[in-house]
C-alpha cells in the first residue's frame, strides 16, 4: 500500500525520465562523476568500507569547542540607583563566570574510532561572585531601645502614646449599647508618663536581644521610617558539568545518553551580621541529571522514540558559626535565634534556618509517530514519578508575634507601638516547631494520548489532541502526614473537623483521590485564498496540573508538633511573656484528633478538585514587502480551581455579618465561638487550596522583520486585561463572597511592548559597507550588535488602610472609596502619583468598599533596554576569537518603586500616601571574551 | 628514423611544453557562479572581469545548457509532514530539468554520506529521496564546508557547471554540537551571559563564512519551516550569510503552502545558473574582490573570495 507523495510519484516521472537512462554523459560529465565518486571516498562520505576508513590512520578527530570567561566587576557599573538614594557610593559586584565546551566524534587512540557514529560533548562551567544587596527598612531608634518612646510619631507626624497594660481597668462608664470610642472607652489604660517605660518594667530578654539589633544610620523618612539602609554582600559559588554521547547504531537506530551535576553554594546576604539577623540562610545546592533516548526509524514515515529521565535538586541551610545559643530565652535554650515580629520594623530572627530537602523525579516515556495518506498521528505516553524529601524546621526556637494592641488604649486605633509591646515582652501570639523526622513526598503521575494532524489541502490544516493525564495524590513513605477531616468529629467539642492521619483508622495513604481528566486540543491554519503569505491560526485547548508537592512538611502535624500560642484577648493580655520563654515541647507523635485543637492547623483539600485552564487565540498573519510579517491576534484564557494560599483562602473565616459584634471580637473565647470549626484558630492551606479563578483577554501585534541584510528583528506590543479573586500582596476580604474579590490581577500590565533585535553589521568584505580586503578588514568585519527593549505599564495599585479594627475577623481590610473624588492626578509625579483624598479609612468595625485592586491606579511604567556588542575576530579557519561587552538596562534607566499605598485615618493620615520614596535599576556590563576552535 | 627520435621525444617535449603554456594555470583560475535576468543567453565576449581591479580575462562561459551537476544534500530531522511536501516537490523539480543535469543525493543528517553519485536516472534519485528517514541530529553545519571541499574538487578536474542544493528542516536545538549554551548550573540565578544566546551561533557561521570563502562551489539552501524564537533565528540569519557566500541564496518557508514553490524555484534557479571560468591576474591578494559586467544585463554574483593554493 502507498501512501503520500509515493503515490504521486508514477504520475510525475515523465518521458524525460526515461530519455535520461537512454541517454550516456559527456566526457567532461563523466569525468565529473567519476571524480566525486574518487573524492567523496577521499573525504570519508561513502558507506563502504573504503570511505568510512580513516584516512592514513593519522587524521585528528573533527572536534570542536569553546573556552570562555565573562566578566562582571562594579568598576565599569554604574552606581544603582537605589543604592545612591540610601546614601551609599559603592555597590559590590565582583563575578567571573568560566568554562569549556568540546564536541566532536568520540576518538580513543587504537581502542574506538567512533568518528562517524559516536559523538560526545563536555562541558564545564564555574561560577565565582560576590554582590552587594541593598535594604531600606524602619528599625527603632536609639531611644527606643531604652523605652523612650518620645520621639516617636504616628503617620501623621503626631506623638504616638504608648499606654501602660499594668494599668488596665474596666470603665465604669462604658456604655455598652454604643461602640467603643475616645468617648466611651470599655477599658481604660494609663499612658506611660512622658512616653517613656520605666526600666524596671523592660523585659529582659528583650533588653538582651535589641543587643542585637543595629541603630538607625539613616533619615530618608518620613519622619523616623526607612532609618535603617545596609548593603550587603551575597556571595555565589558553582562548578558544573554537561556530559552528551550520541551513538548511531544503524541507519535506523540512534541512542542518546547525557548526564550532568552542578554544585553550589550561595551565601546569602544579611540584614544585619549578627545572629539575630532576620535574612535567609546560606544554602548549599546540588543538581544531577541523568537521560537517555533510542530513536527507532521503522520507514521514512513510521519513527519511534524512548526515554527515560532521572533528575535529583538538593538543597540545603549551611549554619553560621556564633549562631548557635546566643540569646537565653526562657526554658527553651533554642540552637537559633528566636523570629520576632515587630509590626512595622525589620523582624529579628531566622525563618526556617535549618532546612534540607532533595527532590527526585523520573520518567519513563515512548512516542510513536507516522504517517498515513494526509493524516499524521503521534501516540504518546509518559509515567512519572516525583520524589520530594524534606526536612525543615520553620521556628525551631519559636516565632513571637508583637502587636500594637497591649500597648495602646483599647478599642482606639493609633495608639500603642508593636515594639513597646515587644520592650515589655508580651507576645500577642507565638508558635514553633518541633520537627521530629524528615517527610518523604511521593506522587505519580501518567499522561497517554494522541495528537492527529490532517492536511485537508495543502492550504489548510487541522490539529487535534486528546490526552488522559492520571495523578496519584501526594503519599508519604512512612504514612507520616495527617490533615483535619471535617467529616470527622473532634471529641473535645464534638463539632466536626478533627486530626487524621494516613493509613491510620481506616484513612487510606492518601488524603485526595486518583484523579483522571482528558485534555482536549484543537487548531487549524488555513492560507486565505490559497495565498501562502496570508495566514489564519485559530486554537483552543483545555489542560489540567496537579497538586504539586512543595518542598515543606505541610501536612504533618501531629507527627511534627507546631503549637500555637494565643492570647485570650489581644489588646488585654498576652499570648506569652518573654521572660517565662515557651511551653516545654509536646509529646511526639501524638495523633490523638484534638492534637491540632487550638492552632492554626494543616488543612489538605480532600475533594478531587484539580487547577483547570483553557485557551484560545485567533490570529492573522501577512507577509509584506520587505521581509515583514505582520500578525494581529486576540486571545482569551481563564482558569479555575487554582490553587491559592491561606491569605486568599480562610475554610475557618467568621463571616462579616459577625463585625457587628465589635470590640467582642478582641475577645478570643467569643471569637472562637463565630468560627466554623471553632477548635481551631485558624487553617494553613499552604497555597493548594483549589479555589482561585482567573480571566485574560488580550489583543497583540507583532511586527517581525526575517533574516536579511543581517538584521532580523521582532516587535511585539500586546493590551491585556486579566481579573481575578485571589491575588495580591495583601490577601482577600470576604473569603464568603468571591464575587466581591473579582478585581484586576496584581502585577498584570495591560501594555506590555517589547523589541528584539539581531544586526550583524554590513561592513567588511563582500559587504556593502567599508569592503576593504586588506589588513582593515580584521578591524572592520566581524560586528554584531544584538538588542532587548522592554516596556510595561504599571501594575494595578492595591490600596490598603493603616489599622485593622476588626477583631481578627478580616484578615485584609481595604480601603473606602470617597465618592466624587478623582483618584487620578492631572501629572503624576514622584511627589504625587495619586490623589488619597480619593480614599478613606474604614471606620472600626467595617469593611472597604473599593476592590482588592483598583481598577484604573496602576504604578508607574517599568523599561530595561539591554544592548550586547560583539567583535569577532578570525583567527583561522577553524579558530575565532570572541570579544563582548554587554549592557544591561545600559541606559541606565531608573524605574521608579511603586506608590505608597497605605491610607491613614482622617485624624492621622499617611502624610507619604500616593508619594513615592524611591526608585531602583542601574547599569550593568559584563566583558566575555571566548575562544572557539 | 632511429635518428630521429630523439628528435621526436624533443619535438614532443617542447610541444606539450607549449600546449602547457597556452592552457591557464588551474591554480590560478577560478569558477563563478553567476545569474542574470536577461533572456537573451551570456556568452563569452559578452563579459568584461576585474580582479581587484584589474582587467581579467574571461576563459569560458557554461550557460544554461551545459552540463550541470546538482549535489542534492538533504538533511532533514524533524516534521514528516513538511518534509513529505517537500520530498515530493523535489522529485517534481528534478523530474523537470533536463537529461544533462546529473543529480546526486547526500544526506547531511547523523553526518555527510552519499546516497547517489550523480546520475541522470531518475529513478533511482527519485528512490534515495523517498527512502532517506526522517530522524537523526541536525548536519547543515557540519556538512557544509566538506560538500563546497567535494564540489570544488569535481570542479577542478572537470568543465561543467555545479551547484550544491541543501534541503533542510533544521532546527538548533538538535545539533550535536551544542549552540544552545543550555544552563549548567541551575542555583547561579544571577547569570546574564545566555541573556543574548545566539553568540554561538554567530561564532560558528562567522567561521564557516569565511572558509567558504574560499570554495567555488554555490550552494543554495531551502529550509521547511522558519522558526522565530531567538537562537533559530539567529540560526536561519546565519544560513543566508553561508549561503550568500557562496554565492548561492537560501530561502524560508513559513508555512507549508511554500515549500513546494521554494524548492521548484531554487532548482529553476540553479538550472539557469551561469559559471564563468577567470583567469587570475599575475599579482592579486589572498582575498580577491570580482566584478563582472555586462552591457544591458544584471548580473548577480558572489564578489570575494579567497585565493587558495592547490
Amino acid at each position: 500500500m502507498k501512501f503520500g507523495v509515493s503515490r504521486l510519484v508514477p504520475v510525475i516521472i515523465s518521458p524525460v525520465l526515461l530519455l535520461a537512462d537512454a541517454q550516456q554523459p559527456s566526457p567532461a560529465m563523466g569525468k565529473a562523476v567519476e571524480e566525486f565518486k574518487i573524492q567523496s571516498r577521499a573525504l570519508g562520505l561513502r558507506e563502504d568500507a573504503a570511505g568510512r576508513k580513516r584516512r592514513n590512520g593519522s587524521a585528528k578527530p573533527a572536534w570542536h569547542g569553546r573556552i570562555f570567561e565573562n566578566l562582571r566587576n562594579d568598576l565599569f557599573d554604574a552606581v544603582p540607583h537605589e543604592i545612591t538614594q540610601g546614601g551609599g557610593s559603592k555597590s559590590l559586584l565582583r563575578r567571573n563566570q568560566f568554562g569549556f565546551n568540546v564536541t566532536g566524534p568520540l576518538y580513543i587512540p587504537r581502542i574506538y574510532d567512533g568518528s562517524r557514529r559516536t559523538f560526545f560533548s563536555i562541558s564545564y562551567e564555574g561560577v565565582r561572585e560576590r554582590i552587594s544587596r541593598s535594604f531600606l527598612r524602619d528599625v527603632p531608634l536609639t531611644e527606643e531601645r531604652s523605652g523612650d518612646f518620645s520621639p516617636v510619631v504616628d503617620q501623621a507626624g503626631n506623638m504616638l502614646p504608648v499606654f501602660d497594660p499594668a494599668s488596665t481597668r474596666l470603665n465604669p462608664a462604658y456604655n455598652a449599647a454604643q461602640p467603643v470610642s475616645l468617648n466611651n472607652l470599655q477599658y481604660v489604660r494609663d499612658p506611660f508618663p512622658n512616653n517613656v517605660i520605666p526600666a524596671n518594667r523592660l523585659d529582659p530578654v528583650a533588653v538582651e536581644a535589641v543587643k542585637y539589633y543595629p541603630q538607625p544610620n539613616t533619615s530618608i523618612g518620613p519622619f523616623f521610617q526607612n532609618n535603617y539602609f545596609v548593603v550587603s554582600p551575597e556571595e555565589n559559588t558553582a562548578n558544573g558539568m554537561i556530559f552528551k554521547l550520541d551513538h548511531t547504531i544503524s541507519d535506523r537506530n540512534r541512542i542518546s545518553v547525557g548526564t550532568s551535576f552542578s554544585n553550589g553554594f550561595a551565601g546569602a546576604a544579611w540584614f544585619f551580621p549578627t545572629p539575630a539577623n532576620p535574612g535567609a540562610a546560606d544554602r548549599s545546592f546540588s543538581s544531577r541529571r541523568a537521560s537517555f533516548e533510542h530513536v527507532v526509524t521503522f520507514s521514512p514515515r513510521t519513527l519511534n522514540t524512548f526515554g527515560f529521565e532521572a533528575a535529583s535538586d538538593r538543597s540545603e541551610s549551611v549554619p553560621e558559626e556564633g549562631e548557635a545559643g546566643a540569646l537565653k530565652f526562657g526554658r527553651f535554650p533554642g540552637d537559633s535565634f528566636p523570629v520576632f515580629r515587630l509590626g512595622s520594623y525589620l523582624s529579628m530572627g531566622r525563618s526556617t534556618p535549618v532546612s534540607s530537602n532533595a527532590r527526585n523525579s523520573y520518567s519513563v516515556s515512548d512516542s510513536y509517530s507516522t504517517r498515513r495518506g494526509k493524516h499524521n498521528v503521534l501516540l504518546s505516553g509518559r509515567v512519572s514519578r516525583y520524589q520530594v524529601n524534606v526536612f525543615s524546621s520553620q521556628y525551631p526556637a519559636g516565632a513571637l508575634r508583637f502587636g500594637e494592641g497591649l500597648t495602646s488604649l483599647p478599642g482606639i486605633i493609633n495608639t500603642g507601638h508593636a515594639f513597646a509591646s515587644f520592650m515589655l515582652g508580651m507576645a500577642e501570639f507565638a508558635e514553633a516547631s518541633y520537627i521530629t523526622s524528615p517527610s518523604y513526598f511521593r506522587r505519580s503521575n501518567v499522561r497517554v494520548g494522541f495528537r492527529e494532524r490532517y492536511e485537508a489541502t495543502p492550504g489548510l490544516n487541522f490539529a487535534a489532541s486528546l490526552y488522559l493525564e492520571l495523578s496519584t495524590p501526594r503519599v508519604e513513605k512512612y504514612n507520616r502526614q495527617s490533615t483535619v477531616d471535617f467529616s470527622a468529629i473532634n471529641p473535645a467539642n464534638g463539632r466536626p473537623g478533627a486530626l487524621v492521619a494516613a493509613g491510620r483508622n481506616g484513612e487510606g495513604e492518601a488524603f485526595q483521590p486518583l484523579t483522571a481528566r482528558v485534555e482536549p486540543s484543537a487548531s487549524l491554519s488555513w492560507n486565505i485564498g490559497g495565498d501562502s503569505r496570508s495566514v489564519f491560526r485559530a486554537s483552543f485547548g483545555r489542560s489540567y496540573s496537579a497538586i504539586p508537592i512543595y518542598s515543606t512538611q505541610f501536612g504533618t502535624q501531629g507527627f511534627n508538633g507546631a503549637p500555637t500560642y494565643l492570647s485570650p484577648n489581644v489588646q488585654l493580655d498576652p499570648a506569652l511573656r518573654l521572660i517565662d520563654g515557651l511551653p516545654p515541647p509536646p509529646p511526639l507523635p501524638d495523633l490523638r484528633p484534638d492534637t491540632a485543637n487550638d492552632t492554626v492547623a494543616d488543612l489538605i483539600d480532600r475533594s478531587d478538585r484539580l487547577p483547570t485552564y483553557q485557551s484560545g487565540t485567533v490570529s492573522f498573519e501577512r507577509e509584506l514587502p520587505a521581509s515583514l510579517i505582520v500578525t494581529l491576534g486576540m486571545s482569551y484564557s481563564g482558569g479555575k480551581n487554582l490553587l491559592v494560599g491561606s491569605s486568599a483562602a480562610d475554610p475557618n473565616a467568621i463571616p462579616l455579618d459577625a463585625l457587628r459584634y465589635r470590640d467582642l471580637l478582641n475577645d478570643e473565647d467569643f471569637n472562637r465561638s463565630l468560627r466554623p470549626f471553632p477548635q481551631y484558630k485558624a487553617f494553613e492551606v499552604y497555597y493548594a487550596w483549589p479555589i482561585g479563578r482567573y480571566e485574560r483577554e488580550e489583543g497583540f501585534l507583532t511586527v517581525e522583520k526575517r533574516s536579511s541584510m543581517g538584521l532580523s528583528l521582532r516587535a511585539n506590543y500586546g493590551f491585556a486585561k486579566q481579573m481575578d479573586n485571589y491575588s495580591g500582596p495583601y490577601g482577600i476580604q470576604d473569603y464568603y463572597n468571591r464575587d466581591n474579590e473579582w478585581s484586576m490581577t496584581a502585577g498584570s500590565n495591560p501594555h506590555r511592548f517589547s523589541l528584539s533585535y539581531m544586526y550583524e553589521l554590513p561592513m567588511g568584505p563582500n559587504r556593502p559597507l567599508l569592503n576593504y580586503s586588506d589588513w582593515r578588514r580584521y578591524l572592520i568585519e566581524g560586528w554584531a550588535i544584538s538588542g532587548m527593549t522592554s516596556v510595561s505599564s504599571g501594575e494595578p495599585l492595591a490600596l490598603r488602610p493603616q489599622f485593622n479594627n476588626t477583631g481578627g475577623v478580616v484578615r485584609s481590610l481595604r480601603v473606602n472609596v470617597v465618592p466624587g473624588v478623582d483618584p487620578h492626578v492631572s501629572n503624576p509625579t514622584a511627589e504625587l502619583w495619586f490623589n488619597p483624598a480619593a480614599f478613606s479609612h474604614p471606620d472600626d468595625f467595617t469593611t472597604g468598599n473599593a476592590s482588592r485592586t483598583h481598577p484604573t491606579l496602576r504604578g508607574p511604567l517599568s523599561q530595561n533596554h539591554d544592548l550586547s556588542l560583539t567583535k569577532r575576530f578570525v583567527l583561522a579557519t577553524d579558530r575565532t576569537l570572541e570579544l563582548s561587552a554587554v549592557g544591561f538596562n545600559f541606559l541606565n534607566h531608573a524605574n521608579w518603586t511603586d506608590p505608597d499605598t497605605q491610607i491613614g485615618p482622617e485624624r492621622a493620615p499617611n502624610v507619604n500616601a500616593g508619594k513615592i520614596i524611591g526608585s531602583r535599576g542601574g547599569r550593568v556590563i559584563q566583558l566575555g571574551l571566548r575562544l572557539s576552535f | 628514423m632511429r635518428l630521429s627520435a630523439p628528435v621526436t621525444a624533443v619535438a614532443l617535449g617542447a610541444m606539450l611544453l607549449a600546449v602547457a603554456g597556452a592552457q591557464p594555470d588551474k591554480a590560478r583560475t577560478i569558477r563563478v557562479a553567476l545569474t542574470t535576468d536577461a533572456a537573451v543567453p551570456l556568452s563569452k565576449g559578452d563579459v568584461l572581469a576585474n580582479v581587484d581591479g584589474q582587467k581579467s580575462p574571461v576563459l569560458a562561459v557554461h550557460g544554461p545548457k551545459d552540463d550541470l551537476m546538482l549535489i542534492l544534500v538533504l538533511d532533514l530531522t524533524e516534521d514528516i509532514s513538511n518534509i513529505e511536501l517537500a520530498k515530493a516537490a523535489l522529485i517534481s523539480a528534478i523530474n523537470q530539468l533536463p537529461a544533462n543535469v546529473y543529480v546526486g543525493v547526500m544526506r547531511a543528517q547523523d553526518g555527510l554520506q552519499v546516497l547517489v553519485d550523480p546520475t541522470a536516472d531518475r529513478e533511482a534519485v527519485q528512490k534515495a529521496i523517498l527512502s532517506l528517514p526522517v530522524s537523526g541530529r541536525a548536519g547543515l553545519l557540519e556538512s557544509i564546508e566538506p560538500v563546497a571541499q567535494l564540489g570544488d574538487r569535481v570542479l577542478t578536474k572537470a568543465s561543467i557547471r555545479l551547484a550544491a542544493l541543501y534541503v533542510t528542516d533544521s532546527d538548533i536545538y538538535n545539533y550535536r554540537e551544542d549552540f544552545t549554551n543550555p544552563v549548567v548550573n541551575t542555583s547561579d540565578y544571577r547569570d546574564l551571559s545566555r541573556r543574548f544566546p545566539e553568540g554561538l551561533v554567530r561564532e560558528k557561521v562567522a567561521k564557516l563564512e569565511t572558509s567558504l570563502t574560499s570554495y567555488q562551489t554555490p550552494i543554495y539552501i531551502v529550509h521547511l519551516a522558519y522558526r522565530t524564537d531567538r537562537l533559530n533565528e539567529a540560526y536561519q540569519s546565519g544560513l543566508l550569510q553561508l549561503a550568500g557566500a557562496t554565492g548561492g541564496s537560501a530561502i524560508f518557508c513559513r508555512s507549508r503552502p511554500e515549500i513546494a514553490p521554494a524548492i521548484t524555484s531554487v532548482v529553476a534557479s540553479i538550472g539557469s545558473q551561469y559559471m564563468i571560468d577567470l583567469q587570475l591576474p599575475e599579482k592579486v591578494s589572498k582575498n580577491i574582490q570580482i566584478e563582472f559586467q555586462s552591457e544591458g544585463r544584471v548580473l548577480n554574483y558572489r564578489t570575494r573570495f579567497i585565493v587558495r593554493e592547490r
